[in-house]
């Protein structure tokens, strides 16, 4: 080889070496469109949100607050009033009782440990504080025995003004439904429990295909007749081999992830679900 | 509604990283194409300039021979020279030396001798110039089909690699389609210089071989000349 071709070797190989390193750097230079996009929020879709009052546990009644006992000095003058006020208040228990027990037993209230715990500290008596657990058995009670009762008038009320129950300053409020909140959590533990029950077919066009299923559920989050299919979407030409497939394993996954394990105080929220498979549930 | 989002930034997809994550057949179908186009540049610098040197230093020759009064005089001057017009000026001066130095002179096999002594340079310089010329001609034809066997093999490697995941997803197949086409790339890059450089190189050779034959005519024409008068 001659000094020339040396030469023209060693120009070449550098030059090749410069195009390549600016390739290089004019790919890495250039603008990746995925940066300039705004950063990912995070947001839950919920169709309805606000102008519906709700509450982390809808179905308890609020704390009550009773007064400390005063004894029954103070009360001494008061007992007649009371004792007229029974007949009064007679009729209405019949309305408000009957209807309640169905949806929300008085029961569900009393294991809850703060309670009576509360009521000890304040008072000792246990007869007491079963009265005071529910409007509805302190009313019973007060129908049946008839008697007059303890004071529920704190220190600072106007002495006999009333003997209604005073409402807690530190639980909020029930709720009339679960908020949008709730909701999503409640369908995040749903898919949580079909994922593993979930196994999408694969084929062409298979991530395409969305089917909706309906189940009714119980109490105990068991299956109420046959879940069935909604509707599906997504069916192109290649993928319609793959349609039944998909609602079959839809079908399947829900039979198998049932009994649902899903809070009891929102059934009416879980009763019906609707859940949609498609690929990102399995994924 | 949490989507798949690949990131598939342009990092990935740079010469370097494309190379980087390739099979190694691929890489071996890369690697040679761009020691072809190495070869092919280097041929390309050295060719050219050779050529314009000898089209240059040829025309001021020839300008000086046709100029020059003695033959002998010009020829001690250029006898050592590289360039193809005196090699063939040499081959010429030296048949005539060789064949007038008898006291008989045969003109009719003089005429022959020197005119094939002379062709006979021509020829060799010709050959000596465009000696490297079939390696472009080689990696002109041959590089594309290199790079595409890269890329065949490439995308073999990428649908086992579909196979195995099960999955179709573009995210899945883009890089190793990527940089099965890559190979390609490199050998159409190494390919089409090659191709040009043969047929603009080929054309400038048949120039400077037409004019070392018109140049040998010439020279050959004042020898017969030189016969008629001694």
């Amino acid at each position: 080889m001659e000094r020339a071709e040396k030469a023209a070797l060693g120009i070449a190989a550098l030059g090749h070496v410069a195009l390549f390193g600016l390739l290089s750097v004019g790919f890495l230079a250039t603008p990746n469109p995925a940066d300039l996009k705004s950063k990912p929020i995070e947001v839950s879709l919920a169709d309805d949100i606000a102008l519906e009052s709700g509450s982390p546990t809808p179905e308890a009644d609020p704390r009550q607050v009773e007064a400390p006992e005063e004894g029954p000095l103070e009360l001494a003058a008061t007992p007649p009033p009371p004792a007229p006020e029974t007949p009064r208040v007679d009729p209405t228990p019949p309305p408000r009782v009957e209807p309640t027990p169905a949806p929300r037993p008085a029961e569900r209230a009393r294991p809850r440990p703060e309670r009576p715990k509360a009521r000890e500290e304040a008072r000792p008596e246990p007869r007491r504080s079963r009265l005071d657990s529910s409007i509805v058995e302190d009313l019973r009670e007060r129908t049946k025995a008839g008697r007059p009762r303890s004071s529920r008038i704190s220190r600072d009320m106007i002495e006999g003004a009333t003997d209604n129950v005073s409402r807690g300053r530190d639980t909020t409020p029930p709720g009339a439904a679960a908020t949008p909140a709730v909701q999503a959590a409640l369908a995040a533990e749903v898919v949580r429990q079909l994922r593993p029950h979930w196994r999408a077919p694969t084929g062409p066009d298979a991530e395409k295909l969305r089917t909706t299923v309906r189940v009714a559920l119980n109490r105990n989050g068991g299956i109420i007749g046959t879940p069935e299919i909604v509707r599906q979407t997504g069916v192109t030409a290649s993928n319609s081999a793959q349609k039944e497939l998909h609602a079959e394993r839809a079908i399947r996954a829900v039979q198998l992830a049932a009994p649902f394990n899903l809070p009891a105080e929102y059934y009416d929220t879980w009763k019906v679900l609707t859940p949609n498979f498609d690929r990102n549930l399995s994924q | 509604m949490d989507q798949l989002f690949v990131n598939t930034d342009a990092a990935t997809l740079s010469p370097v990283a494309l190379f980087l994550q390739a099979d190694f057949v691929v890489k071996a179908v890369m690697i040679g194409l761009l020691l072809a186009s190495i070869w092919t540049w280097a041929i390309i610098f050295a060719v050219s300039r050779k050529l314009k040197r000898v089209r240059k230093a040829g025309d001021s020759f020839e300008r000086d021979f046709w100029k020059a009064e003695d033959i002998d005089a010009f020829h001690r001057m250029h006898g050592d020279s590289e360039l193809p017009a005196a090699k063939v000026f040499v081959a010429g001066v030296a048949e005539w030396r060789r064949s007038t130095k008898g006291s008989t002179i045969d003109r009719e096999g003089t005429r022959q001798r020197l005119g094939t002594a002379m062709g006979a340079a021509v020829a060799g310089e010709v050959d000596k110039l465009s000696e490297r010329l079939n390696v472009l001609a080689t990696i002109g034809s041959v590089a594309p089909f290199v790079g595409l066997f890269g890329t065949v093999w490439g995308i073999m490697r990428a649908f086992t690699a579909i196979a195995a995941e099960q999955n179709s997803s573009l995210a899945v197949v883009a890089p190793g389609i990527a940089e099965a086409l890559f190979a390609t790339a490199i050998g159409l890059f190494a390919a089409i210089p090659a191709v040009i450089a043969y047929n603009r190189f080929s054309h400038g050779i048949d120039r400077i071989e037409a004019r070392l034959n018109r140049f040998a005519d010439g020279f050959h024409s004042t020898l017969s000349h030189e016969l008629e008068a001694a």
